[in-house]
């Protein structure tokens, strides 16, 4: 997954909105780019922080299956996906006390 | 797949560790109970609604397959924020948070299932809301199958659970334990075989021997876990208690070589799982 444009290399331009903020992350994925490789690389790019997450496509309001590819689960060239932090409450607090 | 109680109408649960949801939203699915989720961390909240109508739909851990069982209470992030001088409470989000909770279990019970596997996604600092159909995850760990009749077993806690294997009428029963029942693992410090006989949910802290040995030689020694229990087991001999079953329990049954499953209840009062406290009185001021 990588945010440079190409058009003709078979990958799709995908724009991911943070959880918290306004801030948006477009990205070029490939057709079997997963949920999960999607929310990885999220955070490796410090995107987002390392937790529980949650994907959904903004034009269906339906979530992603996290296993499956973005693309295969009907996600196109230019759509928006919401990234949704799966709150637990208190416990995943702990860290900021370490 | 055990639980204590076919007789409700819904299961909410607001617990701080997916381990327990995740071990809810089992329990409603496989009873074909209405299962509703809430969590939040100020401003997020997110509440999650499934009537269980179709063992097959969408369930909560196809949201968030990966669980752990541990957790870090309220209590405890109480107690450190305010040992850093700030206030625990976010009475706004919870106040949100309850009443939406409140308004889809109301109608859960009257049998309207709008909200059926959906999730309400809302930021109330920024008024971000949007609600999404929660799809099936195709490796979800989670049980995607419901019972239909339980069976009365008339098993005592007290008794083996071979006892429980007979009352299931399969040709090859196999129990499969609500939680992994831990018979030992190494020391976390010397490797030496440490016996635990509690279920993996019981166990608080990393095991290690009460002294190791003078010289420390290199772990050879496995980890004894059990997560379902056959005739031919040693621990098909140990009492449904010492299991963790406790009275009123539901367990399922499988057939160890065909498809088969059954539900069955064990006996006793359920009350009795319930350990009675001593009224504790207020401290003079």
């Amino acid at each position: 997954m990588s945010n440079e444009s190409n058009g003709s290399d078979g990958k799709i331009k995908v724009v991911f909105l943070h959880p918290s903020d306004s801030e948006q992350y477009p990205a070029k994925i490939g057709s079997a780019t997963t949920g999960q490789q999607a929310l990885d690389n999220l955070v490796k790019v410090d995107f987002i922080k390392r937790g529980d997450y949650a994907l959904t496509h903004a034009r269906t309001k339906k979530t992603l299956a996290l296993s499956n590819s973005l693309v295969g689960s009907g996600v196109a060239d230019g759509d928006e996906v919401i990234v949704t932090v799966l709150d637990r409450g208190a416990s995943q607090n702990l860290a900021q006390f370490e | 797949m055990a639980t204590q109680a076919p007789d409700v109408g819904a299961i909410v649960s607001c617990v701080d560790a997916d381990g327990s949801r995740g071990f809810l939203a089992d329990a409603a699915r496989w009873l074909r109970i209405p299962f509703v989720e809430a969590g939040f961390h100020y401003p997020r909240l997110r509440v999650t609604a499934f009537s269980n109508s179709a063992a097959n739909a969408a369930c909560w851990r196809c949201l968030k397959p990966q669980t752990t069982v541990a957790g870090f209470s309220c209590e405890q992030y109480a107690a450190k924020i305010q040992e850093q001088g700030g206030v625990p409470a976010t009475p706004s989000i919870a106040a949100v948070g309850g009443a939406l909770v409140a308004e889809v279990v109301i109608q859960e019970l009257h049998g309207n299932h709008a909200n059926d596997g959906r999730m309400l996604s809302i930021d109330i600092r920024n008024w971000r809301v949007f609600v999404a159909d929660i799809v099936r995850e195709p490796l979800c760990p989670g049980i995607h199958r419901s019972v239909d009749v339980i069976r009365d077993s008339g098993v005592m806690p007290s008794e083996p659970i071979v006892r429980l294997l007979e009352a299931s009428d399969l040709p090859h029963p196999e129990l499969l334990l609500p939680s992994p029942f831990v018979v030992s693992v190494p020391c976390a410090k010397c490797g030496s075989a440490v016996s635990i006989r509690k279920p993996a949910r019981l166990i608080r802290s990393v095991p290690s021997c009460d002294s190791c040995p003078t010289e420390v030689t290199p772990a050879i020694c496995s980890f004894e876990i059990y997560s379902r229990v056959g005739r031919n087991d040693t621990l098909a001999l140990a009492s449904c208690r010492s299991l963790g079953l406790a009275p009123g329990t539901i367990v399922e049954i499988v057939d160890a070589v065909g498809e088969q499953s059954v539900a069955i209840r064990l006996g006793g009062d359920p009350l009795a799982a319930f350990t009675r406290l001593e009224k504790r009185h207020a401290k003079a001021r």
